[in-house]
């Protein structure tokens, strides 16, 4: 535990050194760009059911609503300071505002207990915090946080574009997410005009929003380019525990097509790590996927129809322990550009979820709800 | 050994590196790259007159920048490069530079002066990270052979890049700049 401290002491002292250098360097250069992006809910109602069955003949049922107003779900100012023609230093902090605005229905809780009782302002993560160097014409160095490019949903913020609030999968730690600190090698290899490959190779140690993986992993990512198609194909391998014993690997591939109005994507991502359930032997696997469709109607209006599962072979996130969850996603959304920086998105979240924790009393947990969000996302 | 493996893949593709490149180039860098099988370069400034500026502007929808307004974007000084092939004029191209909420993303884009299409594209500049793929060739060739008729638009004849959006359309811009910078001073 004295471990984990230090090392959350040292990600906090960390996060206010590079604060308090971008903030020197806006001081005292005039080569900085300062911009941002933020994502407002101004209305969320959620209303579904949570039920707990204990058994056959026992079983609590609660159905429940709740709503929210006018809030700032996230804001990620941008600071970039170009200290030559070939290295530059970019700062995007990522910043939540828990309390008020609905949350996401958790298992074995009725549908708003888990809203937050007071207004938080957290600086979750980095959205990216490197040193970046043209190191040649096709070829780039970054280190630091460096959000890795392990899927497009979240590596590359693409759930951003249609929907205001990620899928269970884009968010989920053990599926979409990737540890962050470290250093990034990027290049891209062309092969005339049929094939671009732009191709990253990682080394993480850490996370800027989970002190707990300061862990060694290496990662490759190629993303085949072939106009209308391109593939993603992403392959990690490391230790997960801080004695680096205990290992682990993360796969995912995803296509994407696009051809006038029309675009798709599918993304599937699979992880394994050793011995990590909690008061248990196993090993700790997750999985989950999700397939897309988005018709653009004209220069203002798009829709997109979205389908996302994830499956976890634990209950508990950030302490994995045994049982076993599985979410079922169906998400339409509509997605209207006010201009070329702002556009306001509605969305639909109709989600199944079913958790059986392995507990003495062998209770299941399921939920199935619609959660409804207009939202405005802001280019600053 | 997670470290081994990692020095090795990097060593291994530093060692790739210049068998294949075509990217974020110097402006002498470009304009080599663009004319690797002409004879000569020769370069030439022009200035357009108000009356060339407002004509630019109405092909463009009205104004000079796609986004934001920056020198760069609304200058009326424009340095054009010629490829010459047997003693004539093939190919020319001009550096072009918009910016939006992010930073400048610069190209170099090159007209078949026979054609009076697009021949040839590369990215010199880029700030947000999603505006990268805009480099890919297979994503540039989709410019290539589009010329003043073309709609040059994304969601008609260009497909956009997911997550880049709104660079796609600066780009588009840019294209269409270039085009009818070349018809209004090279008629």
């Amino acid at each position: 535990m004295a471990y984990q401290g230090d090392a959350k002491m040292n990600t906090i002292n960390l996060k206010f050194i590079i604060s308090a250098a971008m903030l020197l360097a806006i001081g005292t250069s005039a080569q900085v760009s300062v911009g941002g992006h933020s994502a407002f809910s101004l209305f969320s109602r959620t209303s579904g059911v949570s039920q707990v069955i204990v058994d056959s003949s026992t079983t609590s049922r609660t159905t429940n609503s709740e709503w929210s107003g006018v809030s700032l779900l996230r804001l990620i100012p941008f600071f970039r300071w170009d200290v030559s023609e070939k290295l530059s230093l970019d700062v995007r902090p990522f910043i939540s505002i828990d309390g008020t605005s609905g949350a996401s229905p958790q298992f074995g809780k009725a549908l708003g207990d888990e809203k937050p009782k007071k207004t938080v302002l957290k600086l979750e993560e980095f959205s990216r915090a490197s040193v970046k160097a043209i190191i040649g014409p096709a070829s780039e160095l970054s280190v630091g946080y460096v959000h890795p490019r392990f899927t497009w949903e979240y590596g590359t913020d693409l759930f951003w574009e249609d929907v205001i609030n990620g899928s269970k999968f884009a968010i989920d730690r053990w599926t979409g997410i990737f540890p962050d600190a470290g250093a990034e090698y990027m290049h891209n290899f062309e092969f005339g005009d049929a094939l671009s490959m732009p191709t990253y190779l990682y080394l993480i140690t850490g996370s800027s929003a989970n002190p707990s993986e300061q862990t060694p992993t290496v990662m490759v990512n190629a993303e085949p380019d072939f106009g209308h198609i391109k593939f993603h194909i992403a392959a990690a391998m490391g230790q997960w525990d801080f004695e680096n014993h205990k290992s682990m690997y993360r796969t995912a591939a995803g296509i994407s097509y696009s051809h006038g109005p029309w675009a798709a994507r599918a993304e599937e991502s699979y992880g394994w790590w050793q011995d990590r359930i909690g008061n248990s032997p196993d090993n700790a696997i997750a999985h989950g996927g999700y397939a897309k469709v988005t018709y653009r109607l004209n220069k203002t209006i798009r829709t997109t129809l979205g389908g996302s599962y994830l499956y976890h072979n634990f209950v508990n996130t950030y302490a994995p322990m045994p049982g076993e969850e599985v979410y079922v996603s169906v998400t339409p959304a509509l997605q209207i550009f006010t201009s070329e920086s702002s556009r306001i998105i509605c969305q639909l979240d109709l989600t199944n979820g079913v958790q059986n924790p392995w507990s003495s009393l062998g209770q299941s947990n399921v939920l199935a709800y619609a959660q409804g969000t207009i939202g405005w996302r802001l280019t600053f | 050994m997670t470290m081994r493996i990692f020095y090795a893949l990097l060593l291994t593709s530093l060692l790739a590196m210049p068998v294949f490149a075509v990217d974020l180039l110097t402006q002498d860098e470009a304009v080599k790259r663009m004319f690797l099988t002409a004879d000569k370069v020769e370069q030439e400034t022009k200035t357009l007159t108000p009356a060339q500026l407002s004509t630019l502007s109405g092909k463009l929808g009205g104004k000079l920048y796609a986004i934001k307004s920056t020198p760069s974007a609304t200058t009326n000084q424009y340095t054009f490069y010629f490829g010459i092939k047997g003693g004539k004029r093939a190919s020319m191209a001009v550096i072009e530079e918009q910016e939006d909420k992010w930073g400048a993303l610069q190209f170099i884009i090159v007209i078949d002066l026979a054609s009076k299409k697009v021949e040839n594209m590369a990215m010199m500049k880029y700030v947000d990270g999603r505006a990268r793929t805009l480099s890919n060739r297979t994503f540039l060739k989709s410019f290539f052979g589009k010329g003043t008729k073309d709609p040059i638009v994304v969601g008609q004849d260009i497909d956009g890049v997911s997550g880049a959006t709104v660079s796609s359309e600066m780009l588009c811009f840019m294209v269409r700049k270039g085009l009818f910078l070349h018809e209004i001073l090279y008629p």
